[in-house]
């Protein structure tokens, strides 16, 4: 059960997280939601797809970590084995919460039921003068490039949908199996390299054509990085 | 030079499709044939429909067969603005209740997914020796427990007409037409003309040459489709192919029809038709999104219409149904087809072809058949017609003759002797030699794909699987008893069908929790 909290200097003073990475903090999932602005970052080491959403069946771009439920490759004693670790990761345990207010402010909030909420933790959220902890200040960092990065992420989305350019994953050997593999789609070379001019011109004014492509090539990660790190 | 002429003529393309009729028959027509022959459209080829803006449709045929996914697909129709915009829901078979004994606990599904494993085993034959054939659908399908929980055939990140397991639709058959008549126009490029047709005009040869309306004159054509509804005006009326009756096999001749809202907005919804018999005929109910829409098929030389009118009250109040805003119609039903469907250069397409009952949705489904046969044969000149003609007349005067075997059989393996039109239902000097053969072999061996020969059945063996052990017929086991390889293979699909079972049931959201997503967010394509 998360516990949102709205964060407030006063209220959350003595509170203390983890920084840490471990199956037992949270960190134990097969794949996480992205924007599309981290993808030249991710695709050096993850393989990003798209992934319908259990709820609404609408599409959403994801980092692949593990081909079986709760499977994380990349998480080894308290580390994170990568370079770059996705925002969605970095950002726990904090969130926005839309406010029903005039100006449609987003508030930044704490899940305090989160396993990384911990009063053993190294890290305070607020110096002692009140202002915000670096640790807080990078929390925010990442959870307001989410928040800008989503219009994009799903414009990005829609056009490769209505261009009709995706394709399922196939799996490779080692994972032929995996329904989480198997629920992966990712952008058709086939499909992308018979586009009309105007529509790879369209794609490219946006910027997505350098994604769709980066996109495919992300797809080698699957073996490459996440198969071998078992 | 009269040769040459007569040759000419013969040779000359067919370029113009006239439509008389508008219903789902006729917009089904339409759009199969637009979507098919777009190629042709190109290059000149129209397609105009007739429709008249007085009469109105029949508009009760609400329940589908899978093909109906295909038709829409084919015609470039998207599943999610099928669904929102005629109110439609899944089908994912039909369960029949009180048809063997007539008991309130008598009750069995003929689900729309095949046996498990049915392009090789034949599953029939492994449960005849446990006295297990009772349960027979549940033992080799998922898709009875799905009903019984009101769950859909598929979720809501299953791709458009992709399912999870098989499944047709249940819908408005008003909103459908309408529905296909904006796409018809809009996206396939028919031409609407709205009129009454007058006249029929022939040809020296005896084709029709076109027909005079009311208000847009003289429609000349090279191709006419009939789907004037029981009519027929074209192939009945002006082309005097007559009409051969079946109400010696099928004797229902009456419907009585209502529309029945629902008592809530969260009312759970079938997704599947209930068919209920009763003293003299049956009663379908069949959930959509935003009502139900119920009728009582019986036969009135058994039932008068006022006692039949009881009957469907009787039921609607069992079903705690409030449909006293509703006006319940009243259809007569001739239950037979025409002796030949395509004649000169006509053919005819729906009820004008022929009308059983609506007992398993046989009615939009042969719309289905004859639309794509037409557009995948579709004659080039007139010379081609003759052989495409007697190729579509000896094709679907064998589909009718299945249909009729196929309907026949749900009465023939009767129990029930609680009326007279029960016993008449189950004589067999009432059975078709055709299906009588076919009971025989039964006794003997489960029926497999051996037993139909064409390439494209309207109801396959597994649909004569379903209603055959549903009824309770006996099967004799092979005396030789069944190989140790087959009986393996077998448990281990009887076993994966549970499997399957527990993990849909538990995975899938309500019916109705999916139509309101589906509203909500749509189907992907993909």
């Amino acid at each position: 059960m998360n516990r949102i909290e709205i964060l407030n200097a006063e209220q959350h003073a003595d509170v203390k997280i983890r920084i840490d990475y471990a199956p037992e903090l949270g960190d134990a999932i097969h794949c996480v939601p992205v924007v599309a602005e981290e993808l030249p970052k991710l695709i050096l080491e993850y393989p990003v797809f798209l992934q319908k959403s259990m709820q609404t069946g609408q599409f959403g771009l994801v980092a692949l970590l593990g081909t079986t439920v709760g499977e994380n490759a990349y998480l080894m004693k308290g580390h994170w084995r990568a370079r770059y670790v996705p925002l969605h990761v970095r950002r726990q345990p904090f969130c926005l919460v839309n406010r029903d207010d005039a100006h449609m402010s987003a508030k930044l909030a704490i899940d305090m039921a989160h396993p990384k909420v911990d009063r053993h933790g190294s890290h305070r959220l607020f110096n002692a003068d009140g202002e915000a902890s670096f640790v807080l200040q990078e929390k925010q960092a990442c959870l307001s490039h989410i928040a800008r990065g989503q219009a994009v992420t799903s414009a990005f989305v829609k056009a490769l949908l209505d261009l009709d350019l995706l394709v399922r994953v196939t799996p490779p050997e080692e994972c032929i199996q995996s329904s989480i593999v198997l629920s992966c789609y990712t952008v058709d070379a086939e499909k992308l390299a018979s586009l009309t001019d105007s529509n790879v011109m369209m794609l490219q004014r946006h910027g997505f054509l350098a994604a769709a492509v980066l996109l495919m090539a992300s797809q080698g990660q699957l073996s490459n990085q996440l198969l071998t790190h078992r | 030079m009269a040769l040459f002429r007569l040759k000419s003529n013969a040779m000359k393309p067919i370029t113009r499709v006239v439509i008389v009729g508008g219903g789902t028959a006729g917009w089904i027509t339409a759009g199969t044939l637009a979507a098919k022959l777009s190629q042709d459209r190109s290059k000149g080829l129209t397609i105009t429909l007739i429709e008249s803006p007085t009469i109105p449709a029949v508009g009760v045929g609400e329940g589908t067969w899978p093909t109906m996914r295909t038709t829409l697909k084919n015609m470039g129709v998207a599943e999610t603005d099928f669904i929102r915009q005629c109110h439609a829901t899944f089908k994912q078979g039909a369960r029949f209740a009180r048809w063997v004994t007539g008991d309130e606990s008598d009750a069995y599904y003929h689900p729309l997914v095949e046996p498990a494993g049915f392009k090789k085993v034949n599953l029939a034959t492994h449960c005849l020796e446990r006295d297990t054939i009772g349960s027979f659908s549940r033992r080799v399908s998922p898709q009875d427990a799905l009903c019984d929980a009101g769950k859909p055939p598929k979720s809501i990140c299953t791709p458009e007409y992709a399912g999870l397991v098989n499944y047709a639709y249940h819908l408005d058959a008003a909103a459908f037409s309408n529905f296909l008549k904006a796409h018809c126009q809009n996206a396939l490029g028919v031409r609407l003309i709205e009129d009454d047709v007058i006249e029929v005009l022939r040809a020296e040869n005896g084709d029709i040459s076109a027909v005079r309306s009311q208000g847009h004159g003289c429609v000349e054509g090279d191709l006419f489709i009939d789907c004037t509804g029981f009519r027929a005006l074209l192939l009945g009326e002006a082309l005097g192919v007559p009409f051969r009756s079946c109400q010696s096999i099928l004797p229902n001749n009456a419907a009585l029809a209502v529309q029945v809202p629902y008592s809530s907005e969260l009312t759970p919804i079938a997704s599947h038709t209930i068919s209920t018999a009763q003293a003299n005929g049956w009663i379908w109910d069949i959930g959509l999104q935003h009502r139900r829409g119920v009728g009582y098929v019986y036969s009135d030389e058994h039932e008068s219409d006022a006692l039949a009118y009881d009957t469907l009250v009787k039921y609607l109040g069992q079903t705690k149904s409030d449909f006293s805003s509703s006006p319940v119609r009243k259809i007569a039903i001739t239950p037979g087809h025409r002796a030949l469907f395509w004649k000169h250069n006509c053919v005819a397409v729906g009820l004008s072809a022929g009308f059983l009952e609506p007992l398993e949705a046989s009615a939009l489904v042969l719309v289905e058949v004859s639309a794509s046969m037409l557009a995948e044969q579709f004659p080039r000149s007139r010379e081609a017609m003759h052989v495409l003609r007697e190729r579509f007349n000896d094709t679907f005067l064998y589909r009718w003759a299945r249909i009729i075997d196929f309907l026949k059989l749900h009465y023939v393996l009767t129990q029930r002797q609680d009326s007279e039109y029960w016993r008449r239902q189950a004589a067999m000097d009432a059975v078709p030699d055709s299906l009588l053969s076919l009971l025989t072999l039964w006794r003997y061996q489960a029926p497999w794909h051996d037993d139909f020969d064409r390439a494209v059945e309207v109801f396959p063996a597994a649909s004569y699987q379903y209603v055959l052990y549903g009824m309770q017929f006996k099967t004799r086991p092979d005396v030789l008893g069944v190989p140790c390889t087959e009986s393996a293979r077998a448990s281990r699909l009887f076993r994966e069908v549970n499997e399957d079972t527990s993990r849909l049931l538990a995975s899938l959201p309500s019916h109705r929790e999916l139509i309101d997503k589906i509203h909500r967010f749509g189907l992907q394509k993909i």
